[in-house]
């Protein structure tokens, strides 16, 4: 069958929220074996710096 | 050491320099990518090929480059992000850490170093999306 028009047996997706990024991957298999494996990282947040001066 | 994630420190003084310029006219920064044995960190000083991925796909050696847009100040911080996801097809490897660096630049200056659980890529596609530009979340944010 086709997911996302790749030819597999089984499709699986999972979600896993870090503590900076969302990993999206999706798994494409036959035979239960991985035929590819997609991976989307979606970056929370970046970097901050510079803090407040305290020359105030 | 494994990777770490952060602005270099280099990079700190260097904006004092005005060695780097994040406008759509400005220099060119590009994403590398790298294994989860590699050492990047914030104190990598430049661009390094020890660690990084190998060729694969519509991966090379050096990266990506992102598409700058115009930094803004939103509130009391300035901010910059870059204007559309990085995305590499057709790859297979295993990487938790992306360096952002100024490919203009003679030295390949550092930026930061972003990382993430270890993630493992079968002929298929890794895209590393941005965060939304604004004063909490852009990805380079002076405040």
């Amino acid at each position: 069958m086709l997911h996302n028009g790749v030819e597999c047996e089984e499709f699986r997706e999972t979600y896993v929220d870090e503590p900076t990024a969302i990993i999206n991957a999706k798994e494409y298999l036959v035979g239960g074996e991985i035929i590819r494996r997609d991976v989307e990282v979606q970056v929370k947040e970046g970097f901050t710096f510079l803090g407040e001066t305290g020359n105030g | 050491m494994a990777n770490s994630a952060g602005i270099c420190d280099s990079f700190k003084s260097e904006v004092l320099k005005g060695q780097h310029n994040f406008d759509v006219a400005g220099d060119s920064f590009k994403l590398s990518l790298y294994l989860t044995t590699a050492t990047i960190s914030p104190t990598t000083t430049a661009y390094t090929a020890t660690g990084e991925v190998a060729n694969s796909g519509t991966y090379a050696a050096t990266g990506s480059a992102v598409t700058n847009q115009a930094p803004a100040t939103t509130s009391t911080v300035g901010h910059w992000t870059p204007s559309a996801n990085v995305a590499w097809s057709s790859v297979t490897f295993t990487t938790d850490c992306a360096l952002l660096y100024n490919d203009t630049d003679a030295g390949k200056a550092s930026v930061a170093a972003i990382t993430f659980s270890p993630q493992t890529v079968t002929n298929g596609t890794f895209t590393l999306t941005m965060p939304t530009n604004d004063n909490t979340t852009g990805l380079i944010r002076l405040a």
